[in-house]
């Protein structure tokens, strides 16, 4: 019941469920569309947060003018982020930098984001924004996992799972990861290894009861995996045989998405694999639009996906 | 990258993944487990949270300690909650006074709490507090629904759901739902109506790729869905006559009420625990006889004991 304070009868505020959305009948029927992924350097806001309290200075203007520029270069209809604080800081950025733009242009504006707050101690988050519709979303940050021999651990920023429709009628699944950073060596590693192989066990077993495994459906795994091209990291994540994923931007020269400064040298932390069934092409990794290095030290990455006709 | 700051290359802080959690390996082979229900009228806590902007003022000590209390009292292993404002407000109260207790005896303690910040413009949400293994969560707070001729609507508190290991085989689904409340008359029934709806389609289509619905599998649906046994919206949700029923658990309690605990509304049950077909519960309780249920509430808290196949 919705009564308050302390029980009394007292008019509780009558909840607005109404806004402007998306349903998949809403939606055009089109032959592709984009996905994207972006690791956003630190994007934080202002507001004190309960899930996030050590994080970084909010986000200066030029670095938010920045990400905005960068969205739009993007020109996808649904991106993983990396390195948001909470869902306000990443729709307050859509809002006012990014949506006003699109709907200039006739086009069609975000209207959700997924962010389930996980437990990174620097407070940052895994996140989603899409112009497509949300049938239902997926979060492990509370599975526990690792050798039984050792304590069970948790993923720290989540493997966010979104389950999206792109047409009435056609839908696939967006995961969205964030490994375990470079820095710690060989413990960083295990851990990463850790994260990789649980992942990995989320997508080729069935979960809630279904028959089908995530991998054997039109399926997209993009984030900052935190290490490069054929390390074993990258090895657990992409499997053998008839479930290996596919690394979409592998082929790619120069092939680095990871640092847009040049204080370290260049490589690739930043993937998109997708499963067997998607049809995904045009990889691109953003690095000539001026705007990238103010707007974090990762270069933001999208592919095409075609929709089957059926 | 984890550098900072502005892209330089001081060392940032190095994550902790490791704490003491449970893997379903590390649960032991039981005959039954129980699992409960329990709105707890706005817990809220003191700490600023930007997903809840209205939140009422923090839950008192009388009514934290009355919680602790129930909670004890209901003696379950994977517990249901309306009414939250977060996962810190709820680990706050289960680590200061439900955990030491259980540790006393011997007892598990709760270390996993399960909370999707949802869009409610009160500040309240779903949540699920458990001492099984959790394997996954599902949220559908950014799911569209409603009738096309009308503006798409979303689920205020969400549609919770989680896959919990009670054993090291046995799996089963646990969702958590709290519908518009009956203020507003006409129109908030309609919407609770659209909700239910929206919350049968959940469970009687396939989702996540699945070939297989969640209604056909070990399921329980449970809550506060703000509506009386018998009344449209509760049909809805044990479902129309050509798809699975659910069973309403709580159907043949006598006397049949969990709201309020106090004397100014006519009694009442607006609790539910539904069950699927295949999944086996008995023994329903509404924990009314505690004389901290009604500082620690305006609901009673309810339960009952699922067996393993």
């Amino acid at each position: 019941m919705d009564r308050v304070p302390q029980f009394e009868s007292r008019q509780a505020q009558v909840e607005s469920l109404v806004e402007e959305l998306t349903r998949p009948s809403e939606l055009r029927e089109v032959p592709n569309f984009r996905i994207g992924s972006f690791n956003m350097y630190n994007l934080f806001g202002k507001p004190r947060d309960v899930y996030s309290q050590r994080p970084g200075a909010p986000t200066g203007k030029k670095q938010l003018d920045a990400l905005g520029q960068m969205i739009l270069d993007l020109d996808a209809d649904a991106i993983g982020f990396q390195e948001v604080q909470n869902e306000r800081v990443l729709s307050d950025l859509f809002r006012s930098r990014v949506n006003l733009h699109l709907k200039r242009e006739g086009k069609r504006p975000f209207g959700s984001f997924v962010l389930v707050p996980a437990r990174d101690p620097r407070g940052i988050n895994v996140a989603l924004a899409t112009r497509l519709a949300v049938n239902g979303t997926m979060t492990f940050h509370d599975r526990e996992f690792g050798p039984e021999n050792k304590r069970a651990i948790h993923f720290s920023r989540d493997l966010l799972g979104v389950e999206l429709y792109a047409t009435p009628t056609y839908r696939f699944l967006f995961f969205v990861a964030h490994l375990k950073s470079q820095i710690g060596g060989k413990t960083a590693e295990d851990k990463r290894r850790l994260e990789a192989t649980e992942i990995r066990s989320i997508l080729d077993k069935p979960t809630f009861g279904t028959q089908q495994a995530f991998i054997e459906q039109d399926m997209i795994l993009a984030g900052d995996m935190n290490d490069v091209p054929g390390s074993p990291v990258i090895r657990i994540l992409e499997g053998t045989g008839s479930t290996k994923l596919s690394d979409v931007l592998a082929g790619g020269e120069p092939n680095f998405s990871y640092p847009t400064h040049n204080k370290r040298r260049k490589t690739r932390l930043d993937f998109i694999l997708t499963s067997a069934s998607i049809r995904v092409e045009s990889p691109l990794v953003h690095r000539t639009n001026p705007s990238a290095a103010v707007a974090s030290d990762h270069y933001a990455v999208s592919a095409t996906v075609s929709v089957p006709s059926r | 990258m984890d550098e900072n700051p502005r892209f330089g290359l001081a060392p940032a802080r190095v994550e902790n993944l490791t704490e003491v959690l449970t893997r379903r390996a590390e649960l032991k082979e039981v005959p039954s487990f129980r699992i409960a229900a329990y709105n707890v009228h706005n817990l809220f806590g003191a700490a600023p949270d930007v997903y809840s902007h209205q939140p009422n003022r923090p839950a008192p000590k009388e009514q934290l300690d009355a919680l602790g209390e129930m909670i004890l009292d209901l003696d379950a292993d994977a517990l249901a909650f309306e009414e939250v404002q977060s996962e810190k407000v709820l680990s706050d109260l289960f680590r200061t006074r439900v955990n030491p207790e259980l540790k006393r005896k011997n007892d598990r303690t709760f270390e996993s709490f399960v909370l999707v910040p949802a869009s409610d413009k009160r500040g309240i949400n779903v949540a699920l507090a458990t001492r099984l293994a959790v394997n996954g969560t599902m949220t559908f707070h950014d799911r569209e629904f409603g009738p096309e001729s009308e503006r798409a609507m979303r689920f205020s508190r969400d549609l919770l759901g989680v896959e919990l290991y009670a054993t090291p085989t046995y799996r089963f689904l646990f969702f958590v739902a709290h519908l518009k409340s009956k203020i507003g008359g006409q129109a908030a029934e309609a919407i609770r109506g659209l909700e239910a709806e929206e919350i049968r389609t959940i469970l009687d289509e396939p989702v996540f790729g699945s070939q297989s619905t969640f209604i056909a599998q070990d399921m329980i649906l449970a809550g506060d869905m703000n509506d009386d046994p018998g009344t449209r919206v509760i049909q809805i949700l044990e479902g129309t006559p050509e798809k699975t029923k659910l069973r309403d658990v709580f159907a043949p309690v006598e006397p049949n009420f969990t709201f309020p605990t106090h004397e100014k509304y006519k009694k009442t049950r607006l609790d539910f625990i539904f069950a699927s077909p295949t999944i086996r519960v008995g023994l329903p309780t509404i924990h009314r006889s505690n004389h901290a249920a009604v500082t620690a509430s305006d609901h009673y808290p309810i339960s009952v004991t699922v067996t393993v196949p």
